[in-house]
C-alpha cells in the first residue's frame, strides 16, 4: 500500500469514528424516535470526545510510525477499536419497547424484556458482578450479564438500577 | 375522586372554554367534556407542524398537540442525522395503536400502556391495554396520571389496614384501599427532571370539562407528582400523558404555543386535534 492509500484510509476512518462518537451521544438516535420514554446512560461527551483523541492518536500512530514493530501496530489498532467500542457503548431501558438494551458501535442489542407498566423489576433481579451486573429471571431463571465496561470507560449504572430494583 | 375542592370548582368554571391560559409553566386550554376528538395525520414529507397548519385551515380546531411517543427505522433515524428534510411518513411508527373508526390507521401494538379513546355516544374512555376498535377515534400507547379516579405513581399505596405490595398486581381483598397504583412509565418520566416537556389530557365528568395541557421542554415547571396533585384538586377522574419532552407541542386560537424540536418536528407524525 502507498503512503497516500494509508492516509486516506486513516482519514476514513477518523472520520467515522468521529460520526459513531457524535451519534452515540445522539439521544433521538439511541432512543430510535422519541426520547422521552428512554432511560439513557452513557459517558458524557467530553469522555466521548477525549475518547476519540485516544482513538485517533493510537491510529496515527499505527498508520504513520514507521519505526513500529508490526505487532505493535496491530495492538495500538485493536486499542483503537477498543477505545471507541467503550466509549460510545450506551445501555438503555426503553420505555416504549419494554426492553434493556445494550448499544455497541451504534448496534442495539436487547437483553432483557420487562413489563412497562410494572418495571424491570417485576421480572428481573439485578446483581453486582464483576465489570457490570447479572440479571436474573425472578420465575424462570434466565440469567443476562450485562457489562458496564472497564476504568475510565465504566457506566454508573447504579441510578438506573436503583430505580428499576424497588423491592418486591 | 373526581369531586374537585372548592377552589378546583372555581378553576372549571373561570376560565373561558378554547382560551389559552397559563399555570405555572404549563399551557392549558379547558374544553366542555363534550369536545370532539380527531387524529392529524401526516401523509406527506413536510414537518409536523405545517400538517398542523393545513389541519387547522381546513377545519380550524379549538387546539391540537403532539400525539404518542413513536420510533424511527434505521433509514430514517439516519436521513435526520445527515439531511434537512422531513422524513417520509412511512419511516416513523407511533408506539400505541391509532383508531379511527373502528380501525386501526397508524401504530403498533402497546398492550401494557393506557389508551384514550373516543366516541360519539359514550364520550371520552380511559383504560390499560390497547384501545378498543369500537371508538370512533382512540390512542394507545399512552401513560396514566389518574385512570377512574385512581392516581397512579411511583409504588402501590394502600390505607391502613391493607398492607399492599410495593410494586406489582395488588390482591383484589386490598383493591378498595387502594390509593395509589405502582407505574413505571410513570416512575421514569418522575424521575427526570422537573423542566422536562410534558403533555396531558385530564376530564372532569362531573363538571363536563376536559384540560388539555402543555408544558413546555426546558423552560422550568412542575413534575408529574405535583401536577397530578394538582389535578386531583380540580377533581379529575381521568389524566393521561403522551409523548413529552421536546416533542412536545401546543397549537390553540389559530398560532402555536409550544413548538416541537426540529428533528421531532421532522419526524413525528401523529397529533390529537379538538373541536369544542
Amino acid at each position: 500500500m502507498t503512503k497516500a492509500s494509508i492516509m486516506i484510509g486513516l482519514a476514513v476512518s477518523l472520520v467515522v469514528a468521529l460520526g459513531i462518537t457524535l451519534m452515540s451521544a445522539n439521544t433521538f438516535v439511541v432512543a430510535r424516535g422519541s426520547d422521552a420514554g428512554v432511560q439513557i446512560y452513557t459517558l458524557p461527551l467530553y469522555g466521548k470526545l477525549l475518547t476519540l483523541v485516544l482513538v485517533a492518536a493510537a491510529w496515527t500512530a499505527t498508520a504513520a510510525a514507521n519505526s513500529l514493530r508490526p505487532s505493535m501496530r496491530c495492538a495500538l489498532g485493536i486499542a483503537g477499536i477498543a477505545a471507541l467500542a467503550l466509549g460510545t457503548h450506551v445501555i438503555s431501558i426503553n420505555f416504549k419497547r419494554g426492553v434493556l438494551e445494550d448499544h455497541w458501535l451504534l448496534m442495539r442489542r436487547d437483553r432483557a424484556s420487562f413489563n412497562v407498566a410494572e418495571g424491570l423489576a417485576q421480572d428481573w433481579e439485578v446483581h453486582s458482578a464483576p465489570l457490570g451486573y447479572e440479571l436474573l429471571h425472578r420465575t424462570n431463571g434466565t440469567t443476562r450479564y450485562l457489562f458496564s465496561g472497564i476504568p475510565p470507560w465504566t457506566l454508573d449504572l447504579g441510578p438506573i438500577l436503583a430505580t428499576n430494583t424497588a423491592s418486591q | 375522586m373526581g369531586t374537585p375542592t372548592a377552589a378546583g370548582t372555581a378553576f372549571w368554571h373561570g376560565v373561558q372554554p378554547g382560551s389559552v391560559a397559563l399555570n405555572g409553566a404549563l399551557y392549558y386550554v379547558i374544553m366542555p367534556i363534550t369536545a370532539r376528538l380527531d387524529i392529524i395525520s401526516r401523509t406527506a414529507a413536510e414537518n409536523f407542524t405545517e400538517t398542523v397548519r393545513k389541519a387547522n385551515a381546513r377545519m380550524p380546531f379549538t387546539c391540537a398537540i403532539n400525539g404518542v411517543q413513536y420510533s424511527v427505522s434505521a433509514m430514517g433515524v439516519t436521513s435526520l442525522a445527515l439531511g434537512s428534510d422531513a422524513l417520509e411518513p412511512e419511516e416513523t411508527v407511533p408506539d400505541g395503536q391509532v383508531v379511527r373508526q373502528g380501525t386501526v390507521v397508524a401504530g403498533r401494538s402497546s398492550s401494557n400502556t393506557f389508551y384514550m379513546a373516543f366516541d360519539y355516544l359514550g364520550g371520552y374512555q380511559f383504560g390499560f391495554g390497547d384501545p378498543p376498535l369500537r371508538a370512533s377515534r382512540a390512542v394507545g400507547g399512552l401513560g396514566p396520571l389518574i385512570i377512574d379516579g385512581l392516581p397512579y405513581g411511583v409504588g402501590n399505596l394502600c390505607k391502613r389496614p391493607a398492607n399492599c405490595p410495593p410494586t406489582g398486581p395488588v390482591p383484589a381483598g386490598m383493591r378498595e384501599f387502594m390509593t395509589q397504583r405502582n407505574n413505571a412509565t410513570y416512575a421514569d418520566q418522575q424521575a427526570r427532571p422537573a423542566g422536562t416537556g410534558k403533555a396531558i389530557i385530564a376530564t372532569n365528568k362531573d363538571i363536563g370539562r376536559m384540560l388539555v395541557g402543555v408544558q413546555p421542554h426546558g423552560g422550568g415547571g412542575t413534575d408529574f407528582d405535583s401536577l397530578k396533585l394538582w389535578l386531583l384538586e380540580l377533581g379529575c377522574d381521568n389524566a393521561v400523558f403522551l409523548d413529552g419532552s421536546d416533542s412536545v407541542m401546543l397549537h390553540a386560537r389559530g398560532k402555536f404555543w409550544v413548538q416541537p424540536a426540529i428533528r421531532k418536528d421532522r419526524s413525528n407524525t401523529i397529533g390529537l386535534a379538538f373541536y369544542a
